[in-house]
Protein backbone atom coordinates (compact mmCIF):
# COMPACT_ATOMS: atom_id res chain seq x y z
CA UNK A 1 0.00 0.00 0.00
CA UNK A 2 1.24 3.66 -1.10
CA UNK A 3 1.54 6.20 0.86
CA UNK A 4 -0.49 8.15 -0.43
CA UNK A 5 -3.46 5.82 -0.03
CA UNK A 6 -3.03 5.74 3.80
CA UNK A 7 -6.32 8.12 5.66
CA UNK A 8 -4.98 11.65 7.05
CA UNK A 9 -5.33 12.26 10.47
CA UNK A 10 -8.64 14.37 9.54
CA UNK A 11 -9.90 11.67 7.67
CA UNK A 12 -9.72 8.92 9.96
CA UNK A 13 -11.17 11.59 12.78
CA UNK A 14 -13.73 12.40 10.23
CA UNK A 15 -14.74 8.67 9.81
CA UNK A 16 -14.15 7.76 13.45
CA UNK A 17 -17.46 10.94 14.10
CA UNK A 18 -19.23 9.36 11.37
CA UNK A 19 -19.28 5.52 12.66
CA UNK A 20 -19.99 7.08 15.95
CA UNK A 21 -22.87 9.13 15.10
CA UNK A 22 -24.17 5.79 13.17
CA UNK A 23 -24.00 3.65 16.86
CA UNK A 24 -25.44 6.43 18.35
CA UNK A 25 -28.70 6.88 15.53
CA UNK A 26 -28.43 2.94 15.51
CA UNK A 27 -28.97 2.87 19.32
CA UNK A 28 -31.48 5.48 18.84
CA UNK A 29 -33.74 3.70 16.83
CA UNK A 30 -33.51 0.37 18.46
CA UNK A 31 -34.70 2.31 21.79
CA UNK A 32 -37.73 3.73 19.78
CA UNK A 33 -38.48 0.29 18.66
CA UNK A 34 -38.47 -0.94 22.03
CA UNK A 35 -40.82 2.11 23.42
CA UNK A 36 -43.21 1.63 20.96
CA UNK A 37 -44.95 -1.18 21.65
CA UNK A 38 -45.91 0.14 24.96
CA UNK A 39 -46.41 3.57 24.19
CA UNK A 40 -48.79 2.63 21.84
CA UNK A 41 -50.39 -0.06 23.83
CA UNK A 42 -51.02 2.65 26.31
CA UNK A 43 -52.23 5.50 23.40
CA UNK A 44 -55.17 2.64 22.84
CA UNK A 45 -55.83 2.34 26.59
CA UNK A 46 -56.27 6.20 26.62
CA UNK A 47 -58.61 5.91 24.20
CA UNK A 48 -60.60 3.09 25.66
CA UNK A 49 -60.47 4.94 28.97
CA UNK A 50 -61.99 8.00 27.01
CA UNK A 51 -64.94 6.19 25.26
CA UNK A 52 -66.02 4.34 28.25
CA UNK A 53 -65.80 8.03 30.33
CA UNK A 54 -67.36 9.22 27.44
CA UNK A 55 -70.12 6.47 27.44
CA UNK A 56 -70.83 6.75 31.11
CA UNK A 57 -71.50 10.41 30.97
CA UNK A 58 -73.83 10.64 27.99
CA UNK A 59 -75.42 7.74 28.73
CA UNK A 60 -79.33 8.26 28.76
CA UNK A 61 -80.54 7.94 32.36
CA UNK A 62 -81.90 3.95 33.02
CA UNK A 63 -85.40 4.16 32.62
CA UNK A 64 -87.27 4.40 36.02
CA UNK A 65 -89.86 2.19 36.91
CA UNK A 66 -92.29 2.91 39.68
CA UNK A 67 -95.28 1.00 40.57
CA UNK A 68 -99.01 2.55 40.24
CA UNK A 69 -101.26 3.01 43.11
CA UNK A 70 -103.22 -0.39 43.06
CA UNK A 71 -106.47 1.75 43.47
CA UNK A 72 -106.21 5.31 42.07
CA UNK A 73 -107.94 7.75 43.40
CA UNK A 74 -109.29 11.45 42.23
CA UNK A 75 -109.14 12.29 46.20
CA UNK A 76 -112.01 15.51 45.50
CA UNK A 77 -111.46 16.72 49.36
CA UNK A 78 -107.73 17.13 49.15
CA UNK A 79 -106.48 20.21 51.03
CA UNK A 80 -102.55 19.88 51.21
CA UNK A 81 -101.93 17.29 53.15
CA UNK A 82 -105.59 16.94 54.78
CA UNK A 83 -108.18 15.01 52.88
CA UNK A 84 -111.52 16.00 53.91
CA UNK A 85 -114.22 18.94 54.82
CA UNK A 86 -112.90 21.24 56.96
CA UNK A 87 -115.84 21.46 59.25
CA UNK A 88 -115.45 17.15 59.81
CA UNK A 89 -116.95 17.03 63.39
CA UNK A 90 -113.43 14.40 63.69
CA UNK A 91 -110.13 15.02 62.83
CA UNK A 92 -107.71 11.99 62.69
CA UNK A 93 -103.94 13.18 62.34
CA UNK A 94 -101.63 10.43 60.74
CA UNK A 95 -98.23 10.53 62.21
CA UNK A 96 -96.12 8.34 59.55
CA UNK A 97 -93.21 7.67 57.79
CA UNK A 98 -92.95 6.80 54.17
CA UNK A 99 -90.52 4.04 54.59
CA UNK A 100 -92.02 2.51 57.60
CA UNK A 101 -93.22 -0.73 56.55
CA UNK A 102 -96.43 -0.78 58.65
CA UNK A 103 -97.34 2.77 57.41
CA UNK A 104 -97.77 1.00 54.09
CA UNK A 105 -99.92 -1.19 55.15
CA UNK A 106 -102.15 1.42 57.11
CA UNK A 107 -101.74 3.74 54.07
CA UNK A 108 -102.44 0.72 51.46
CA UNK A 109 -105.83 -1.09 53.08
CA UNK A 110 -107.14 0.95 56.65
CA UNK A 111 -106.69 4.26 54.96
CA UNK A 112 -108.82 3.22 51.73
CA UNK A 113 -111.71 1.60 53.86
CA UNK A 114 -111.06 5.18 56.37
CA UNK A 115 -111.79 7.58 53.59
CA UNK A 116 -115.07 5.72 52.02
CA UNK A 117 -116.67 5.13 55.50
CA UNK A 118 -116.05 8.61 57.10
CA UNK A 119 -113.72 11.36 54.37
CA UNK A 120 -116.31 11.20 51.84
CA UNK A 121 -119.42 11.95 53.94
CA UNK A 122 -117.97 14.88 55.50
CA UNK A 123 -117.67 12.68 59.25
CA UNK A 124 -114.02 12.75 59.19
CA UNK A 125 -111.13 14.80 58.36
CA UNK A 126 -107.63 13.50 57.76
CA UNK A 127 -104.26 15.36 58.60
CA UNK A 128 -100.76 13.52 57.55
CA UNK A 129 -98.08 14.67 59.53
CA UNK A 130 -94.75 13.86 58.53
CA UNK A 131 -92.17 11.86 61.31
CA UNK A 132 -89.91 11.10 58.96
CA UNK A 133 -87.10 9.39 61.31
CA UNK A 134 -85.79 5.89 59.65
CA UNK A 135 -83.39 7.46 56.61
CA UNK A 136 -82.45 10.05 54.57
CA UNK A 137 -84.62 8.39 52.09
CA UNK A 138 -87.32 8.81 54.48
CA UNK A 139 -86.77 12.73 54.44
CA UNK A 140 -86.41 12.90 50.86
CA UNK A 141 -89.72 11.57 50.31
CA UNK A 142 -91.13 13.54 52.95
CA UNK A 143 -89.86 16.70 51.21
CA UNK A 144 -91.35 15.39 48.19
CA UNK A 145 -94.77 15.03 49.43
CA UNK A 146 -94.91 18.18 50.67
CA UNK A 147 -94.01 19.55 47.33
CA UNK A 148 -97.05 17.12 45.76
CA UNK A 149 -98.73 19.08 48.53
CA UNK A 150 -97.77 22.15 47.55
CA UNK A 151 -99.89 21.20 43.66
CA UNK A 152 -102.84 19.22 46.07
CA UNK A 153 -101.84 16.38 44.79
CA UNK A 154 -100.51 14.74 48.27
CA UNK A 155 -102.43 12.19 48.25
CA UNK A 156 -101.94 10.61 44.66
CA UNK A 157 -98.28 11.18 45.64
CA UNK A 158 -99.18 9.93 49.13
CA UNK A 159 -100.12 6.02 47.65
CA UNK A 160 -97.73 6.14 44.58
CA UNK A 161 -95.26 6.46 47.76
CA UNK A 162 -96.49 3.59 50.13
CA UNK A 163 -96.94 1.67 46.36
CA UNK A 164 -93.26 1.83 46.22
CA UNK A 165 -92.03 0.84 49.53
CA UNK A 166 -88.93 -1.29 49.68
CA UNK A 167 -86.54 -1.30 52.58
CA UNK A 168 -85.17 1.46 54.06
CA UNK A 169 -82.50 3.76 52.13
CA UNK A 170 -82.19 1.14 49.64
CA UNK A 171 -83.11 3.35 46.75
CA UNK A 172 -87.13 3.09 46.63
CA UNK A 173 -87.05 6.87 46.93
CA UNK A 174 -84.55 8.11 45.54
CA UNK A 175 -84.42 11.40 43.75
CA UNK A 176 -84.79 9.82 40.34
CA UNK A 177 -87.49 7.32 41.37
CA UNK A 178 -89.43 10.34 43.59
CA UNK A 179 -89.24 12.29 40.43
CA UNK A 180 -90.75 9.52 38.47
CA UNK A 181 -93.32 8.86 41.13
CA UNK A 182 -94.55 13.03 40.71
CA UNK A 183 -94.61 12.66 37.16
CA UNK A 184 -97.00 9.21 37.79
CA UNK A 185 -98.83 11.20 39.96
CA UNK A 186 -100.10 14.09 37.43
CA UNK A 187 -97.46 16.93 39.38
CA UNK A 188 -95.86 19.82 37.23
CA UNK A 189 -92.32 18.75 37.33
CA UNK A 190 -90.79 22.13 36.94
CA UNK A 191 -92.47 23.23 40.08
CA UNK A 192 -91.63 19.87 41.60
CA UNK A 193 -87.83 20.29 41.09
CA UNK A 194 -88.05 24.06 42.34
CA UNK A 195 -89.46 23.08 45.52
CA UNK A 196 -87.94 19.54 46.37
CA UNK A 197 -84.48 22.07 45.92
CA UNK A 198 -85.85 24.71 48.27
CA UNK A 199 -84.19 24.30 51.51
CA UNK A 200 -87.36 25.44 53.28
CA UNK A 201 -89.16 21.98 52.34
CA UNK A 202 -86.99 20.49 53.94
CA UNK A 203 -86.50 22.62 56.71
CA UNK A 204 -90.29 22.18 57.37
CA UNK A 205 -90.45 18.24 57.43
CA UNK A 206 -87.40 18.88 60.36
CA UNK A 207 -89.80 21.14 62.35
CA UNK A 208 -92.16 18.50 61.64
CA UNK A 209 -90.42 15.57 62.85
CA UNK A 210 -89.34 17.76 66.03
CA UNK A 211 -93.08 19.00 66.43
CA UNK A 212 -94.06 15.21 66.55
CA UNK A 213 -91.41 14.02 68.86
CA UNK A 214 -92.70 16.42 71.46
CA UNK A 215 -96.24 16.06 71.52
CA UNK A 216 -94.96 12.80 71.66
CA UNK A 217 -95.22 10.47 68.88
CA UNK A 218 -93.31 7.31 69.60
CA UNK A 219 -93.38 5.51 66.48
CA UNK A 220 -95.45 4.88 63.67
CA UNK A 221 -98.13 5.05 62.61
CA UNK A 222 -99.66 6.74 65.37
CA UNK A 223 -103.42 8.33 64.79
CA UNK A 224 -104.29 10.52 67.13
CA UNK A 225 -107.67 11.49 67.47
CA UNK A 226 -108.96 15.08 67.91
CA UNK A 227 -105.80 15.63 69.54
CA UNK A 228 -106.49 13.75 72.67
CA UNK A 229 -106.79 9.97 71.53
CA UNK A 230 -103.60 8.03 70.40
CA UNK A 231 -103.79 4.81 68.59
CA UNK A 232 -100.15 3.58 67.74
CA UNK A 233 -99.76 0.95 65.12
CA UNK A 234 -102.10 -0.61 62.52
CA UNK A 235 -105.28 -0.80 64.03
CA UNK A 236 -107.81 -3.57 63.20
CA UNK A 237 -110.65 -1.62 61.42
CA UNK A 238 -113.58 -2.78 63.55
CA UNK A 239 -111.82 -1.27 66.58
CA UNK A 240 -110.64 1.66 64.91
CA UNK A 241 -114.54 2.18 63.79
CA UNK A 242 -115.34 1.67 67.25
CA UNK A 243 -113.35 4.19 68.30
CA UNK A 244 -114.30 7.05 65.75
CA UNK A 245 -118.06 6.08 66.08
CA UNK A 246 -117.35 6.95 69.59
CA UNK A 247 -116.18 9.91 68.93
CA UNK A 248 -118.55 11.03 66.54
CA UNK A 249 -121.54 10.10 68.98
CA UNK A 250 -119.88 12.48 71.79
CA UNK A 251 -119.68 15.17 69.32
CA UNK A 252 -123.11 14.38 68.04
CA UNK A 253 -124.15 14.59 72.25
CA UNK A 254 -122.23 18.36 72.65
CA UNK A 255 -124.52 21.14 72.18
CA UNK B 1 -29.49 16.24 0.82
CA UNK B 2 -31.00 19.41 2.88
CA UNK B 3 -31.72 19.61 6.89
CA UNK B 4 -35.24 19.03 5.79
CA UNK B 5 -34.87 15.58 3.53
CA UNK B 6 -34.37 12.89 5.87
CA UNK B 7 -34.44 12.15 9.40
CA UNK B 8 -32.36 9.43 11.79
CA UNK B 9 -34.46 6.51 10.72
CA UNK B 10 -33.78 7.71 6.68
CA UNK B 11 -36.77 8.91 6.06
CA UNK B 12 -37.45 11.81 3.33
CA UNK B 13 -40.03 13.69 5.76
CA UNK B 14 -39.93 16.48 3.15
CA UNK B 15 -43.30 15.82 1.67
CA UNK B 16 -44.56 13.29 4.20
CA UNK B 17 -43.73 16.03 7.28
CA UNK B 18 -45.62 18.56 5.19
CA UNK B 19 -48.72 16.12 4.06
CA UNK B 20 -49.50 15.03 8.04
CA UNK B 21 -49.06 18.51 8.76
CA UNK B 22 -51.46 19.26 6.31
CA UNK B 23 -53.91 16.95 7.31
CA UNK B 24 -53.81 17.78 10.81
CA UNK B 25 -54.21 21.49 9.98
CA UNK B 26 -57.35 20.36 7.65
CA UNK B 27 -58.93 18.38 10.98
CA UNK B 28 -58.04 21.41 13.36
CA UNK B 29 -59.72 23.91 11.01
CA UNK B 30 -63.06 21.60 10.52
CA UNK B 31 -62.61 20.69 14.62
CA UNK B 32 -62.93 24.60 14.93
CA UNK B 33 -65.55 24.96 12.73
CA UNK B 34 -67.74 22.45 14.61
CA UNK B 35 -66.99 23.72 18.16
CA UNK B 36 -67.88 27.47 17.14
CA UNK B 37 -71.19 26.42 15.22
CA UNK B 38 -71.84 24.28 17.98
CA UNK B 39 -71.07 27.15 20.99
CA UNK B 40 -73.55 29.58 18.77
CA UNK B 41 -76.20 27.24 19.05
CA UNK B 42 -75.99 26.69 15.04
CA UNK B 43 -76.05 23.59 13.13
CA UNK B 44 -72.96 23.40 10.65
CA UNK B 45 -73.60 23.89 6.71
CA UNK B 46 -74.05 20.36 4.80
CA UNK B 47 -75.03 21.13 1.91
CA UNK B 48 -76.96 18.68 -0.03
CA UNK B 49 -76.06 16.18 2.53
CA UNK B 50 -78.10 15.58 5.68
CA UNK B 51 -77.65 14.86 9.33
CA UNK B 52 -75.11 17.21 10.86
CA UNK B 53 -77.42 18.90 12.37
CA UNK B 54 -78.84 15.74 14.03
CA UNK B 55 -75.38 14.85 14.94
CA UNK B 56 -74.19 17.92 15.87
CA UNK B 57 -77.06 18.63 18.06
CA UNK B 58 -77.66 15.14 19.74
CA UNK B 59 -76.96 14.18 23.24
CA UNK B 60 -73.44 13.02 22.19
CA UNK B 61 -72.33 16.15 20.15
CA UNK B 62 -71.85 17.11 24.14
CA UNK B 63 -69.09 15.94 26.57
CA UNK B 64 -69.86 17.26 30.36
CA UNK B 65 -71.19 20.80 28.59
CA UNK B 66 -68.07 21.02 27.00
CA UNK B 67 -68.28 20.27 22.47
CA UNK B 68 -66.88 16.85 21.56
CA UNK B 69 -65.53 19.27 18.87
CA UNK B 70 -63.00 21.19 20.99
CA UNK B 71 -61.36 17.17 21.81
CA UNK B 72 -60.88 16.59 18.15
CA UNK B 73 -59.20 20.02 17.89
CA UNK B 74 -57.11 19.40 20.58
CA UNK B 75 -55.66 16.44 19.03
CA UNK B 76 -55.11 17.93 15.64
CA UNK B 77 -53.37 20.32 17.13
CA UNK B 78 -51.17 17.99 18.77
CA UNK B 79 -50.34 15.97 15.77
CA UNK B 80 -49.77 19.44 14.00
CA UNK B 81 -47.40 20.52 16.43
CA UNK B 82 -45.83 16.98 16.53
CA UNK B 83 -45.25 16.62 12.97
CA UNK B 84 -43.99 20.10 12.38
CA UNK B 85 -41.36 19.64 14.79
CA UNK B 86 -40.18 16.55 13.02
CA UNK B 87 -40.48 18.37 9.73
CA UNK B 88 -38.54 20.94 11.11
CA UNK B 89 -36.03 19.69 12.81
CA UNK B 90 -35.86 16.04 11.92
CA UNK B 91 -36.60 15.03 15.77
CA UNK B 92 -38.74 11.73 15.59
CA UNK B 93 -40.11 12.53 19.24
CA UNK B 94 -42.54 15.11 17.49
CA UNK B 95 -43.42 12.51 14.96
CA UNK B 96 -43.82 9.55 17.47
CA UNK B 97 -46.05 12.27 19.59
CA UNK B 98 -47.96 12.93 17.17
CA UNK B 99 -48.21 9.00 15.91
CA UNK B 100 -49.66 8.09 19.95
CA UNK B 101 -51.83 11.20 19.51
CA UNK B 102 -53.41 10.01 16.38
CA UNK B 103 -53.43 6.29 18.04
CA UNK B 104 -55.41 7.41 20.93
CA UNK B 105 -57.98 9.34 18.52
CA UNK B 106 -58.83 6.13 16.91
CA UNK B 107 -60.85 3.66 19.35
CA UNK B 108 -62.68 7.14 19.87
CA UNK B 109 -63.22 8.06 16.38
CA UNK B 110 -64.55 4.83 15.83
CA UNK B 111 -66.95 4.97 18.85
CA UNK B 112 -68.25 8.42 17.74
CA UNK B 113 -68.89 6.55 13.95
CA UNK B 114 -70.85 3.93 15.87
CA UNK B 115 -72.67 6.14 17.38
CA UNK B 116 -73.76 8.00 14.31
CA UNK B 117 -74.59 5.16 12.71
CA UNK B 118 -76.16 2.97 15.08
CA UNK B 119 -77.50 4.98 17.82
CA UNK B 120 -78.44 8.57 16.56
CA UNK B 121 -79.18 7.17 13.04
CA UNK B 122 -77.37 10.02 10.96
CA UNK B 123 -73.95 10.64 9.26
CA UNK B 124 -72.43 13.78 9.61
CA UNK B 125 -69.94 14.41 6.56
CA UNK B 126 -68.13 17.14 8.59
CA UNK B 127 -67.58 14.43 11.56
CA UNK B 128 -66.47 11.66 8.23
CA UNK B 129 -63.89 14.20 7.03
CA UNK B 130 -62.68 14.95 10.22
CA UNK B 131 -62.05 10.87 10.57
CA UNK B 132 -60.41 10.57 7.07
CA UNK B 133 -58.13 13.33 7.99
CA UNK B 134 -56.97 11.63 11.29
CA UNK B 135 -56.94 8.21 9.66
CA UNK B 136 -54.87 9.35 6.64
CA UNK B 137 -52.55 11.26 8.63
CA UNK B 138 -51.94 7.98 11.00
CA UNK B 139 -51.10 5.74 8.63
CA UNK B 140 -48.74 7.98 6.75
CA UNK B 141 -46.88 8.37 10.43
CA UNK B 142 -47.25 4.60 10.85
CA UNK B 143 -44.99 4.20 7.47
CA UNK B 144 -42.53 7.15 8.50
CA UNK B 145 -41.69 5.63 12.33
CA UNK B 146 -40.67 1.68 10.25
CA UNK B 147 -37.17 1.89 9.88
CA UNK B 148 -36.14 2.51 5.91
CA UNK B 149 -35.08 -0.33 4.42
CA UNK B 150 -31.56 0.73 3.37
CA UNK B 151 -30.47 2.45 6.66
CA UNK B 152 -31.23 -0.98 8.71
CA UNK B 153 -29.46 -2.38 6.42
CA UNK B 154 -26.31 -0.08 6.72
CA UNK B 155 -27.04 -0.29 10.57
Amino acid sequence: MSKSNRPTRDERRRAELEDRRARRRSRRTKQERSLLLPLSLGAVAVGVVGIIVFALVTAPPPAVDVRPPTVPSAYPLADGQALGRADAPLTIEIYSDFQCPACGVLANSVKPQLVRDYVDDGQVRLVYRDFAFLGAESTAAAVAGQCAAQQNRFWQYHDYLFANQQGEDRGAFSAPRLEAMAEGAGLELEGYRACVADPTVRQRVLDERAAAAAVPIQSTPTLVLDGEQQIVGVPDYAALRAAIDERLTEADAQP
Amino acid sequence: MSALATDRAGHNRRWTGLLVAGLAAAGLLISLYLTVVKLSGGVPLCGPLVGCDTVNTSVYSEFMGVPVAIFGALGSAGVLLGALVWWRSGRRAGLLAAYLIGLASLPVLAYLTYLEIFVIGAICAWCVAYAVTVVAAWLVKIVMLRPSRGRSQAA
